[in-house]
């Protein structure tokens, strides 16, 4: 905590004061610039409409190649353009009135901003290239019909390997020296939306059609908690498998005894996320363990 | 300790957590069910007081040793946050002042007994926006200027150096939850109508979280840089004729990163998101008013800067 200090010429207290008024300053007047926008859009022609957006991303994309800005600034004005790609492409679709299906916008925002997240070379630009993509993979199984897609509810395993071919890719490129990639903070993110998607589908009762499910869902189990258990500890998503896991059990055990008194539901169920929480935490606490003593 | 294994221990507190919420839920759900079907609602206060006791033995000294463990202290909150909603469950068919009577009741003791600040800011949250409801059936401003003026004092706190540094760290939780029920009381309903019963007390609340701020920087700044009394006084005012839930989030950022307090820092932050998101549905105003009283809140924002601080606005 900050204390007075009048022996010091400028108290750092003063000094955030004065930048917090700046910034709240320039972020106030830029709120109000887009209140204006919005108010005066309906008037607007397409046209200007379609400039306003692409002024916005060629404005991005231009102020990205100035060397006086910081690295990490150009890296966010690039992640920006591509961002408003997808402004860009709504605009387009709402003044043209294309008719095309949602998964269309984002399939094609998902190509064109390839190449300013491959320029960006930042985990932040790739989490949002893959949250594009896999909404696109998830729109496409509802919109197309039912012929392209023989069976519901697989959209979620879309989603799910949208976001693992994606993880996977920045494993391959991080394991060739991508010296940005080196902490991949992302990692939890994409173990949590690479298999979580494939439990959710395990929830749905029309899933026993497919048993080749269960197998693929185990599969990759098997996968990440042998590749991040063996090869390197990486207890983010060892947790993120076991939680999934632990979650399964306990809605599967649930299902199967609600018919019964339900108070032997619930201290059953309770008794099973006492054990497998404990069983859990020590188990990760153990690779740990074992993985410092390894190195 | 290195990166990676903060990140280890996030990943074990995370599945800690997680589980003993879980944990919590389902022996709720096992001891509420089973009482209620037998013995009805005294049975569930029964269990509330349970839960309580439960969480208070938890959170002894004497545990200490086991309270590092993530589980155990995720189980102390989920058990200390069961306590007082399964007490509201029980006496549900009393009149709803005894409802919040027994929940408060609940919460300061609690409050009292578990010195966790989280523990604490959840049972004050509960508390404040039990006694916000409470007062709101006698009119929002009454329940307004109680909170605020509740928050005024705890957020003034810090600067009151006789306090003890125990009473301070005590009444901490309690300020941060009234400075999270006035900017949530300064928010701009969505309806016209209720911006009709509102607006008053949003310029009330903000007109106060102003006076706070003046007044820690009146005692805690620099003689010589006691012109921060003023530049809080401008932006409290600046708030009772324009967006008066965004200056008073600015506010409180303001103060937090004064007090270099990241708790108070990122509430200011985040309300300011949720009133400028707010402010754009706001229905009272036309879209090209608020444009209008944004950018002009903006520029004397910044007009203020050159005044404050003249030798860094020429600097940048």
């Amino acid at each position: 905590m900050f204390h007075a200090d009048t022996s010091e010429p400028e108290h750092p207290g003063l000094i955030w004061a004065s930048r917090i008024l700046l910034f709240y300053g320039v972020a106030l007047i830029l709120a109000g610039i887009i209140f204006f926008v919005a108010y005066n859009l309906d008037d607007l022609t397409g046209l200007s409409k379609l400039m306003l957006a692409q002024a916005a991303i060629l404005g991005c994309a231009a102020a990205s190649t100035a060397q006086r800005l910081s690295a990490t600034v150009r890296n966010v004005l690039k992640i920006a353009a591509a961002t408003l790609i997808g402004a860009f492409l709504a605009v387009f679709g709402q003044v043209y009135q294309t008719g095309a299906d949602a998964w269309q916008l984002f399939a094609a925002w998902t190509v064109l901003m390839v190449p300013f997240i491959v320029l960006a070379r930042s985990q932040g630009g790739w989490l949002l290239f893959t949250i594009v993509a896999s909404i696109g993979a998830s729109l496409y199984w509802q919109q197309t019909p039912d012929a392209v897609h023989p069976v519901d509810n697989l959209e979620t395993t879309g989603v799910a390997f949208v976001w693992g071919v994606v993880w996977f890719g920045l494993e391959w490129w991080r394991a060739r020296g991508g010296a940005w990639l080196q902490s991949l903070w992302t990692r939890g993110a994409f173990a949590l939306f690479t298999f979580s998607p494939l439990i959710v589908v395990l929830f749905y009762e029309d899933m026993l059609d497919v048993p080749g499910h269960v197998v693929l869902t185990m599969v990759v189990a098997a996968v990440l908690v042998a590749r991040f258990s063996l090869k390197t500890v990486d207890r983010a998503v060892l947790a993120v498998v076991g939680l999934n896991l632990l979650v399964l059990v306990l809605g599967k055990v649930g299902a199967a005894l609600i018919d019964e008194d339900i108070y032997i539901m619930f201290l059953v169920l309770t008794l099973i996320a006492l054990a497998g929480t404990a069983g859990l935490v020590s188990l990760l606490r153990r690779l740990g363990a074992e993985a410092e003593v390894v190195e | 300790m290195n990166e990676r294994d903060d990140d280890s221990i996030s990943a074990l507190a995370f599945v800690a957590g997680i589980g003993a919420w879980l944990t919590t839920c389902f022996c709720t759900g096992f001891l509420g069910v089973a009482g209620v079907a037998s013995l009805g609602e005294p049975y569930t206060l029964f269990v509330a007081v349970l839960f309580g006791f439960a969480a208070i033995a938890m959170a002894h000294p004497r545990y200490a040793s086991h309270q590092e463990s993530p589980f155990f202290a995720q189980l102390i909150l989920s058990f200390a946050f069961t306590s007082p909603v399964l007490a509201a469950v029980a006496v549900m068919s009393m009149e709803k002042p005894a409802i919040f009577g027994v929940m408060s009741f609940f919460c300061s003791l609690l409050y009292l007994l578990i010195e966790r600040p989280v523990v604490r800011f959840g049972m004050a949250a509960i508390w404040v926006a039990t006694i916000c409801a409470l007062l709101y059936k006698h009119g929002a401003v009454t329940a307004v200027l109680f909170v605020v003026l509740l928050a005024l004092p705890a957020v003034l706190y810090a600067g009151k150096r006789w306090i003890s540094t125990s009473i301070r760290d005590g009444l901490a939780p309690l300020s941060y939850a009234c400075v999270v029920a006035a900017l949530a009381l300064c928010i701009e309903p969505v309806s016209a109508e209720l911006w009709e019963h509102f607006e008053v007390s949003a310029k009330i609340a903000t007109a106060i979280i102003a006076a706070a701020c003046a007044g820690v920087a009146f005692l805690e700044a620099p003689a010589q840089q006691r012109r921060l009394v003023a530049v809080a006084a401008a932006i409290g005012a600046l708030g009772l004729v324009s967006t008066a839930g965004i200056l008073a989030a600015l506010l409180i950022t303001a103060l937090g990163t004064w007090r270099d307090d990241f708790t108070a820092t990122a509430l200011g932050t985040a309300a300011l998101c949720a009133h400028l998101i707010s402010y754009y549905y706001f229905l009272d105003v036309t879209l090209l008013a608020k444009s209008g009283i944004l950018v002009a809140s903006g520029a004397i924002l910044l007009a203020l800067r050159a005044v404050a601080f003249p030798k860094e606005a020429a600097d940048a």
